[in-house]
């Protein structure tokens, strides 16, 4: 015979108390249990779905970043085709020319060697992006019976000393002739059609729609087809400076600047106040969607930081909720242990009394309690363990389908989400600990009794 | 002398001031191999006696010796010790253990700490149990726990436990008070044989029969001792 014989003996005969007993310990190590694997997957769902929406919100940041760079590129092409339709940005033009000639009849009759073109081509210039040397002449179209304005057009002279960009016009090819919308209109010419100019044959290849402008009575040649029947054989009437990159107002003074030393005897001005306005416009839109777009990413980030806050906040409320209820929960499960324990042992006085009669020690009666408590603290720790995790595996999985639904990726609940052994095992030893503090006193009580007042009692 | 009990004096309080005299300068003796039976109504003071002279109760006066020792004189747990391997007892309610069997009733005394040189093994112990359920005609019963018992039955276990150790001293509180005839008798002569044997025995009862089988009757009436 020994005490732990003793102890399961009296356990398999008071079943009802051991299982009162050992569902106290089940309910506080499930709760516990639970309640720590709750915690523990609400922390990594929580940062899980920081993740996700920052990615979310970085990826519609990116996208919004190439939506306005799209834009932006789009907006340039659109103002540099507006730039174009309207005819000059800046216009370099040889230094004696009468403005009031052009002014008034549109006729550029001075002229500068055609090699400045290639000049400036060559040289580091950055405040220009295209260039566009031109011979032109008001004339009366002899063959059709019409005044024109005849302009003839190399289409883009390349920079040597950077990466081509998309030419703004294409040269007219040697033999075509593009006509304004006037010019077609009244002489009724469609593609295709041959027509002479002052007795040379050329192909109508492209027809323009109305622009309102002076290039509705164009008509454009070749370059050098146009210097040889104006007779300005490697000479130029201008040249057309577009898209200007200039970083103030004063587009014309950062020109003439870059310029001056390297075109002597030339002078520029800028073609009307729409194209300034424009330039300005697509600036300001650029800086717009710009302005907008970090305005979003700060509030973006804002908002990131504030669900953070917020999904912080609510982890600390249910943590310290859930450590006031694991607390009371614990303390009422001894509590509830500790009035069993006594219960148990005044079931147990007689016995209790007759074996210290034999000369059993108060120790012995002692482990006798406790060691039964023990048992059930480690028999209601196992199964209240594994009940917790069940209940904390289940709700994690529920909030984890709820919470990651409206993303693409789910959340999966792994069980080292759920738990992590040391955890486990300090649980598993607090169940003793609580079982120990519970059966303290009634086992105190149990080994102190006074043997012969319960025989006197009972004879 | 086995048990020698000088001038015991025991009060109880059941008032603010009014004491109860349970026993009143009680002094007695048992030497080995004597039925000593001491008789009296209920109330007497018998079984308060009985638990003084066990050693599991303090009297107010007076020393309690067996086989030479002061009993009060040692610390509670040598006390407990020494009743372990000296002292044998029977009581009127048995205190049989409900979740034991008979055979685990009648060892259950082995939980005891026991003195060096008086241990003995499980083997020995199960030995010397079965030979005192074999004597009290209980063989067959020894799986049995005590609720599937009969009153007789369960004192005989209750006898054989008291003899396991074969003690020096066996005490006995109204053993018969709740058997019939039959299991009295069988009872009363058990006692008898065991005092045969070498063993003292002291019976405290209200129940006239035991004179028959006791060596030596005395009286006690109001806590005190008439012979």
């Amino acid at each position: 015979m020994s005490v732990w014989k003793l102890i399961l003996k009296e356990i398999s005969h008071r079943k009802l108390n051991f299982i009162l007993s050992m569902l106290a310990v089940i309910v506080a190590v499930a709760f516990l249990t639970g309640a720590t694997s709750l915690l523990k997957v609400e922390s990594t769902l929580t940062h899980w779905l920081h993740d996700q929406h920052e990615a979310e919100f970085k990826e519609k940041i990116k996208t919004k970043e190439e939506a306005v760079k799209q834009a932006g590129a789009e907006l340039q092409d659109e103002v540099r085709k507006i730039a174009l339709g309207l005819g000059f940005n800046i216009l370099i033009l040889p230094e004696n020319q009468d403005l009031n000639e052009l002014h008034v009849s549109g006729k550029i009759s001075q002229t500068f060697p055609e090699e400045y073109v290639h000049r400036i081509a060559e040289a580091k210039i950055v405040t220009i992006n295209h260039l566009l040397p031109m011979v032109t002449e008001k004339m009366n179209w002899e063959e059709q019976g019409m005044e024109i304005i005849l302009t003839g057009t190399q289409g883009e002279v390349p920079f040597t000393h950077r990466n081509n960009k998309k030419p703004l016009q294409d040269q007219v090819p040697a033999g075509s002739m593009v006509l304004g919308h006037e010019v077609h209109q009244q002489l009724k010419l469609k593609q295709g059609d041959k027509v002479t100019l002052k007795g040379k044959e050329f192909e109508v290849t492209e027809l323009y729609d109305q622009r309102g402008t002076a290039d509705d009575s164009t008509v454009w040649i070749n370059l050098k087809e146009a210097q040889e029947l104006l007779n300005r054989e490697n000479l130029l009437n201008a040249i057309l400076a577009l898209e200007c990159n200039c970083a103030s107002v004063d587009r014309i003074g950062e020109i003439r600047e870059e310029l001056s030393g390297l075109l002597p005897g030339t002078k520029f001005i800028e073609r009307g106040p729409p194209a300034l306005a424009r330039a300005e416009a697509r600036n300001k839109a650029k800086q717009s969607a710009e302005e907008a777009l970090a305005l979003e990413q700060e509030s973006g980030l804002a908002l990131l930081e504030d669900q953070q806050a917020s999904r912080d906040q609510l982890e600390q409320q249910l943590a310290f909720f859930t450590k006031v209820l694991v607390i009371l929960i614990v303390f009422c499960a001894t509590i509830w242990l500790g009035l069993l324990t006594y219960n148990n042992v005044r079931q147990r006085r007689s016995e209790i009394a007759i074996l210290r009669t034999f000369g059993v020690r108060s120790y012995q009666i002692l482990m006798a309690i406790i060691g039964r408590n023990f048992l059930i603290s480690l028999a209601g720790a196992a199964l209240g363990i594994t009940a917790g995790l069940c209940f904390g595996s289940v709700s994690a999985s529920r909030s984890a389908a709820v919470l990651s639904a409206p993303f693409e990726t789910p959340f999966m609940v792994s069980s080292s989400d759920v738990f992590d052994l040391t955890t486990l095992c300090w649980i598993f030893l607090l169940a003793p600990v609580l079982a120990f503090l519970s059966g303290w006193l009634p086992a105190v009580i149990a080994s102190t009794t006074d043997p012969a007042s319960i025989l006197q009692q009972e004879s | 002398m086995l048990l020698d009990a000088k001038q015991i004096v025991k009060e109880f309080s059941t008032g603010s001031q009014h004491k109860v005299v349970a026993v009143n300068e009680v002094s007695l003796s048992v030497s080995p191999r004597e039925f000593l039976a001491i008789r009296g109504p209920s109330g007497g003071g018998k079984s308060t006696l009985l638990l003084i002279l066990g050693g599991l109760l303090r009297p107010d006066q007076g020393e309690v010796e067996i086989t030479g020792k002061n009993l009060y004189a040692l610390t509670p747990e040598k006390r407990a010790e020494f009743r372990a391997s000296e002292i044998g007892f029977v009581f009127q309610q048995f205190h049989l253990i409900p979740y034991l069997s008979v055979l685990e009733n009648v060892i259950a005394p082995g939980l005891a700490p026991r003195s060096a040189g008086k241990a003995s093994s499980q083997a020995e112990l199960e030995a010397r149990a079965m030979e005192l359920l074999d004597r009290f005609g209980m063989t067959s019963r020894k799986d049995h726990n005590p609720g599937e018992l009969s009153t007789g039955e369960r004192q005989r276990t209750s006898l054989a436990r008291a003899m396991l150790f074969n003690p020096p001293l066996l005490l006995a509180d109204e053993p018969t008070g709740n058997l019939d005839e039959e299991n009295a008798r069988i009872v009363l002569t058990a006692l008898k044989e065991y005092s045969a044997a070498g063993g003292g025995v002291l019976l405290v009862t209200h129940d006239d029969r035991a004179s028959e089988y006791a060596d030596r009757t005395l009286l006690i009436r109001d806590g005190k001792l008439e012979s």
